[in-house]
């Protein structure tokens, strides 16, 4: 994979969102090669250490693929993710991240082409924003030996 | 030289007699008898650094100097778990993050050589800096820990914006730094040298390209970092460092900027990193002792003897630090004062939040809020004190 191509990690929901991946796969649609998915229970509870560990590692963008309004399947996703994401959003800002970096989208369930929409248009909006710098310090880090967890 | 001989020589683990002072004071141990500092260190003595690393025990320690107080062979036990710590990562043992590893992350990607900040958006119009100026703020970790605190009601931002008006109130204009980096103290505390050492080397750099000759910070873990850590591992610094309490005590000889009756009972809760680790003890309370109308009242355990808030480079919340920081704020309110002070960020949120949530346990109703914070609301000039909540903090008395 060329280092242009950006890496994203995508939380993605084991009931709507994923009922679209699994729709994506059987129809075979296409999503850029830079995503690393990360199937949970529920996207409401990824925390806000969990994005920011991975802005740390080098992502250049974080996303959360949740099921579609009013469709968690656990009822509660949606107010955790907004105040999870503007809590993030505040913080990775300051530290000088770019907020663009950061998405959320709602999927309907079952829906691949509107999955694999929502993660080009992502990708596409990364290729502008362009390579996270924190890449490199990672990679200078591993370089080194310096890092342990 | 390994690790281990290093940290056994550096801290004096050497002379220790065995008499178990240290663990009859430790507050962990009182909560958690599994952890005692006497064993550790006996531990260590006799070979069995695995058996150490493995029971995960390093990780119990506040290192809060508690123990050093009653040591008679002047072991510095805080040291000895630091430097242990260094070797327990290299097994990959890395402690428990509170907070799910979230400011743990904060501070690495702060050690990025790639970074520009946005960390200076909370300034406004009504704090007066000046990048020319002889006393350099440093302003730590508060733009980072607002967010995520709003939930139990700690602002550490209010106390930023309340020390620079403070500042602002004697005459000074302080530089702050936009691109400055957390300190490094959770890093080295955990264990994580080499993180550490990238933070400091960058603020060092930060640091010299000011014009400043004293350095001002309201945070007890970064002025002992910044003051004893950093030229300690790369070098002198350039500049005095204080802590606001000590600042303010040189500056307010003269005519008191606090006009403001504060008719509250008072009392103050010394942070580990400024009390036992730096001797500034009377300092906070002269500043204090200026506000008209506060009556400051002693704890049972203050000074040398206070109380850890019970966590430290959140590594260690859990039973036993609620319960330590439960029972702080029941001695503070045995006192009969109705505020907790305290002069570091941390401090405040830690006990804060203990605060919130055992707030019907027996634990007299009662504010807990920063230095800075309460020195801004006694001031003279009409401006308010900075403190985002719906009601004041204070029982204010008429100017
Ligand atoms: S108080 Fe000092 S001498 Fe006594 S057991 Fe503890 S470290 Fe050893
Ligand atoms: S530093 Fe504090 S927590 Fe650690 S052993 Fe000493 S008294 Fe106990």
């Amino acid at each position: 994979m060329s280092d242009l191509e950006p890496k994203v990690v995508a939380y993605i929901c084991n009931w709507g969102a994923y009922s679209a991946l699994d729709a994506a796969g059987v129809g075979q649609v296409a999503y850029p090669i830079g995503v690393r998915l990360l199937r949970l229970p529920c996207v409401g509870n990824v925390n806000v250490a969990s994005i920011l560990e991975a802005f740390q590692m080098g992502a250049d963008g974080v996303m959360l693929l949740s099921c579609a309004k009013g469709r968690c399947h656990y009822l509660s996703s949606e107010d955790k993710s907004a105040s999870t994401l503007a809590e993030a959003r505040e913080i990775i800002e300051t530290l000088g991240i770019d907020a663009r970096r950061l998405r959320q989208v709602q999927v309907q369930d079952a829906d691949g082409e509107a999955l694999s929409r929502a993660i080009r248009d992502f990708v596409e909006s990364l290729r502008i924003v362009g390579p996270s710098l924190l890449a490199l310090n990672e990679k200078a880090n591993v370089a080194q030996g310096l890092v342990v967890d | 030289m390994t690790v281990v001989d290093d940290a056994i020589k550096k801290s004096k683990a050497y002379y220790c007699l065995g008499c178990g002072k240290c663990t009859a004071i430790c507050p962990i141990n009182a909560r958690n008898p599994g952890f005692s500092p006497r064993l550790v260190v006996e531990q260590v003595l006799h070979g069995e650094v695995d058996n150490l690393i493995n029971s995960g025990q390093l990780w119990s320690c506040l290192t809060c100097g508690l123990c050093g107080e009653r040591c008679h062979s002047d072991v510095d036990f805080p040291l000895f778990v630091r430097m242990l710590r260094v070797a327990a990562r290299r097994e990959g043992q890395i402690g428990n993050c509170s907070h799910g590893g979230a400011i743990q992350s904060i501070s690495r990607i702060m050690a990025s050589p790639n970074l520009k900040q946005d960390r200076l958006r909370w300034l406004d119009a009504n704090l007066r800096t000046r990048v020319d100026s002889d006393v350099l703020f440093f302003v730590g970790c508060s733009p980072l820990l607002d967010p995520m605190f709003r939930d139990v009601g700690a602002r550490p931002l209010d106390a930023t914006r309340n020390s620079i008006r403070i500042l602002n109130q004697l005459g000074v204009e302080p530089a702050v730094l936009g691109n400055e980096r957390c300190c490094g103290h959770d890093s080295l505390w955990m264990g994580d040298l080499a993180n550490f050492l990238k933070l400091a080397e960058h603020n060092l750099d930060e640091i010299r390209m000011t014009r400043a000759s004293t350095l001002v910070t309201a945070c007890p873990e970064c002025y002992h970092t910044l003051k004893v850590e950093y030229p300690r591992h790369i070098g002198d610094l350039g500049v005095s460092v204080m802590h606001l309490a000590q600042f303010l005590s040189t500056r307010l000889s003269g005519a008191s900027p606090f006009a403001s009756n504060i008719n509250a009972i008072a009392t103050f809760h010394d942070p580990c990193r400024l009390g036992r680790f730096s001797d500034v003890f009377d300092e906070p309370r002269q500043v204090l002792s200026r506000i008209p109308g506060l009556q400051l009242v002693e704890m049972a355990h203050s000074r040398r003897r206070a109380t850890c808030c019970g966590t430290h480079a959140w590594a260690n919340c859990g039973a036993a630090a609620k319960d330590i920081q439960v029972e702080r704020l029941r001695e503070a309110g045995t006192t009969g004062a109705d505020v907790l002070v305290t002069a570091c960020p941390k401090c405040e949120i830690h006990l804060k939040c203990a605060s919130r949530d055992y707030s019907r346990d027996g634990v007299r109703n009662l504010e807990v809020i920063d230095l800075s914070s309460l020195l801004a609301g006694a001031l003279t000039t009409a401006m308010s004190p900075n403190v985002s909540k719906d009601k004041s903090p204070l029982p204010l008395g008429e100017g």
